[in-house]
C-alpha cells in the first residue's frame, strides 16, 4: 500500500491501551463506519496477527510498519464501491 | 521504518486439538486422584504411579503447553508459525505416543513403553522444530521469545532422558545410574521446560491483559532466564556426573534466585498495571508463583540436608511443582488463552458489525474463584499430608475433584460458545469515551 496516497477519508485510532480482544473490535467497528475507499490508520503495540486473518477474509488491503519493539502502525484500506 | 508483510495466524484447530486432549487428560487424572494420590506414599518409581504422573505431565501439562504455544508463539514472536501442517501431524504422533506409553506403563507392556516413548520423542522434536523455526522468522527476538525457545529445547533434553528411562524398563542398561537419570529427567522437564515456558508466557500474557508490558525490565528478565536455565542445566549435569554435591546445591539456589527475580517482575507489573480491575488469572498466577518459589526452596534445602528418595520432602516437592505450579498456572492462563481462542473462532467474524461479549463474559468468575480456593486448599493439604506422612490423600483427591469441577464447568461454558448459533450475544462492546481507544478524525 502507498502510505502517502490520498484517500476519500482517513481515520486514525489508537488501540495501544486496550486489552484483547478490544483492539480488534475497535478496528472492525471503525472499518464498518469508514466510507468506501477510505483508510484506517491503527496505532498498536504489536502486529495484530489475528486481525490480519479477518482483514484478508474481508478483502481489505493492509500494510504494517514497525516503529520499535512496542509500537507498530497498521494502515488498512477499505475497498471502493464498484462503479 | 521497516515495512513488514503480514501473514495469517495459524488455524484455530491446531491449538484447539491439543487443548481438548489436555482437558480430557485433566478430567481423567483428577477423577481418579482419590485412588491415585496414595500411590505417592509408596515407591516413587512404580508403574501405576508413573502412569498417573505421566497422564498429568504429558496428557495435561504437555498437551496444554504445546497447544497454547501454537496459539501464543505467533503473537509473542510476531511471526507466523513455521509449519501448521507439521503441527497438525505432531498432534497425531503425540496422541498415539501418549496412548501407547500410558498403556505400556499401566500394563507393564515394554513394547508400548518403547514405541510410545519414541513417538512422543518425535512429537516433541516437531514441536521444538516449529518453535525454533518460528523464532528464526521473527522480526526481532526479545526475552519472551527466548524463554519459549529455551523451554522448548529443554523439553527435547528432558524427553531424551525420558526415552532412555522407557528403554531401560526392558533392558536395565542404566544400571546404577537409573535414579540419577530419573532425577535429571524430572528437573529438566519441570524447571527447564514447564517453568521457563510458564515464565515467558506469563510475562507476555500478564503484560498484555493488565496493560503493564512497558513496566517489564529487560535486564532482570534476562538475568532470571540465565539463572533458571543455567541452574537447570548445571543441576541436571551435577546429578549425572560425579561432581562435588555443592555444585548441585548451588545450581538449585540459582533456580530459586531466578524464580525470585520472576516474582519481582510479576509484582512490578501488577502494582503498575494500567488496567486496575481484578482479572481472574491473577490469583492463579500469584499462587503458582508462590509455590514455584516454595518448591525451589524445598529442593535447595533438600539438597543441602542430603535428602534421599525415601524421604518425604522429594515427593512433596514434586507435588508442589506439578500440581501446585504447573496445574494451577495452566488453569489461570486457560481463562485468557483458550477463551480468546474460542472468541476468535466464534465472535471475531461478528465484531464490528454487532455486539460481542468480552472474554470475562464467556465464563463465570464466581465459579472460577470458588474453584481456585478449593484447588489451593487441596494443594496445601496434599503437601502437608506428604510431609507429615498422613494417609488422608484420598480426601485431598476429593478436594481436587471439587476444585477441578469448577474449572471444568467453566471450560464447558466457554466451549459452548464455539458451537453457539450466530445470533447476537447478550452483552455489548465496551466503549470508553475519552480513552485512547476513541476514534479521532
Amino acid at each position: 500500500m502507498d502510505w502517502d496516497a490520498p484517500a476519500t477519508a482517513e481515520v486514525t485510532i489508537d488501540v495501544r491501551e486496550l486489552v484483547p480482544p478490544e483492539p480488534m473490535i475497535r478496528v472492525l467497528q471503525a472499518l464498518e463506519a469508514l466510507p468506501d475507499g477510505g483508510r484506517l490508520l491503527v496505532h498498536h503495540v504489536r502486529r495484530p496477527m489475528h486481525l490480519y486473518d479477518r482483514l484478508d477474509e474481508m478483502g481489505y488491503a493492509h500494510d504494517t510498519r514497525e516503529l520499535g519493539p512496542d509500537r507498530v502502525d497498521v494502515l488498512i484500506g477499505k475497498p471502493g464501491r464498484p462503479s | 521504518m521497516m515495512s513488514l508483510d503480514s501473514r495469517n495466524a495459524p488455524s484455530l484447530d491446531l491449538p484447539a486439538r491439543f487443548m481438548v486432549l489436555a482437558i480430557v487428560s485433566f478430567a481423567v487424572a483428577v477423577g481418579i486422584s482419590p485412588w491415585a494420590l496414595p500411590l505417592m506414599q509408596g515407591g516413587f518409581n512404580t508403574f501405576p504411579l508413573l502412569a498417573f504422573v505421566h497422564l498429568v505431565t504429558l496428557g495435561f501439562i504437555g498437551a496444554m503447553i504445546i497447544g497454547a504455544s501454537y496459539q501464543l508463539v505467533p503473537v509473542a514472536l510476531q511471526a507466523p508459525l513455521r509449519s501448521v501442517r507439521l503441527g497438525r501431524a505432531s498432534f497425531w504422533i503425540y496422541l498415539a505416543g501418549l496412548v501407547l506409553f500410558l498403556t505400556g506403563l499401566l500394563r507393564e507392556w515394554l513394547p508400548g513403553l518403547s514405541i510410545g516413548g519414541t513417538l512422543l520423542g518425535i512429537g516433541f522434536t516437531l514441536y521444538i522444530a516449529i518453535v525454533l523455526g518460528t523464532l528464526l522468522r521473527a522480526p526481532y527476538r526479545d526475552a519472551v521469545g527466548w524463554h519459549i525457545a529455551i523451554g522448548a529445547v529443554f523439553s527435547g533434553v528432558g524427553m531424551t532422558y525420558g526415552v532412555l528411562l522407557a528403554f531401560n524398563k526392558g533392558s536395565g542398561f542404566l544400571g546404577g545410574q537409573l535414579l540419577d537419570v530419573l532425577a535429571a529427567h524430572i528437573v529438566v522437564m519441570l524447571s527447564g521446560w514447564v517453568a521457563i515456558t510458564f515464565i515467558g508466557v506469563a510475562y507476555r500474557l500478564i503484560g498484555m491483559f493488565t496493560l503493564a508490558e512497558k513496566h517489564l525490565q529487560p535486564r532482570p528478565m534476562w538475568a532470571g532466564l540465565v539463572l533458571v536455565a543455567g541452574g537447570t542445566a548445571l543441576l541436571s549435569l551435577a546429578l549425572l556426573a560425579p561432581w562435588p554435591w555443592i555444585v548441585a546445591q548451588g545450581a538449585a539456589a540459582m533456580i530459586l534466585a531466578g524464580f525470585v527475580v520472576f516474582a519481582a517482575q510479576v509484582r512490578r507489573m501488577y502494582r503498575r498495571r494500567m488496567r486496575r480491575t481484578f482479572d481472574i488469572h491473577m490469583p492463579f498466577a500469584i499462587a503458582a508463583n508462590t509455590m514455584m518459589i516454595l518448591s525451589a526452596a524445598s529442593l535447595t534445602v533438600g539438597l543441602v540436608l542430603g535428602m534421599t528418595p525415601a524421604d518425604p520432602l522429594p515427593m512433596a516437592t514434586g507435588w508442589l511443582a506439578i500440581f501446585g505450579v504447573a496445574l494451577t498456572a495452566i488453569q489461570g492462563f486457560f481463562y485468557k488463552i483458550s477463551t480468546f481462542l474460542v472468541w476468535l473462532k466464534r465472535y471475531a467474524p461478528l465484531a464490528g458489525r454487532q455486539s460481542v461479549p468480552k472474554l470475562e463474559e464467556m465464563y463465570s468468575k464466581r465459579v472460577a474463584l470458588a474453584g481456585f480456593w478449593t484447588w489451593l486448599t487441596a494443594i496445601v493439604g496434599g503437601w502437608l499430608m506428604l510431609i507429615l506422612g498422613l494417609d488422608w490423600l484420598p480426601l485431598i483427591g476429593l478436594a481436587l475433584i471439587a476444585g477441578a469441577s469448577c474449572f471444568v464447568v467453566n471450560v464447558v461454558t466457554i466451549a459452548r460458545h464455539w458451537f453457539a448459533p450466530a445470533e447476537a450475544p447478550a452483552s455489548s462492546v465496551v466503549r470508553r469515551p475519552g480513552t485512547k481507544g476513541g476514534m479521532t478524525q
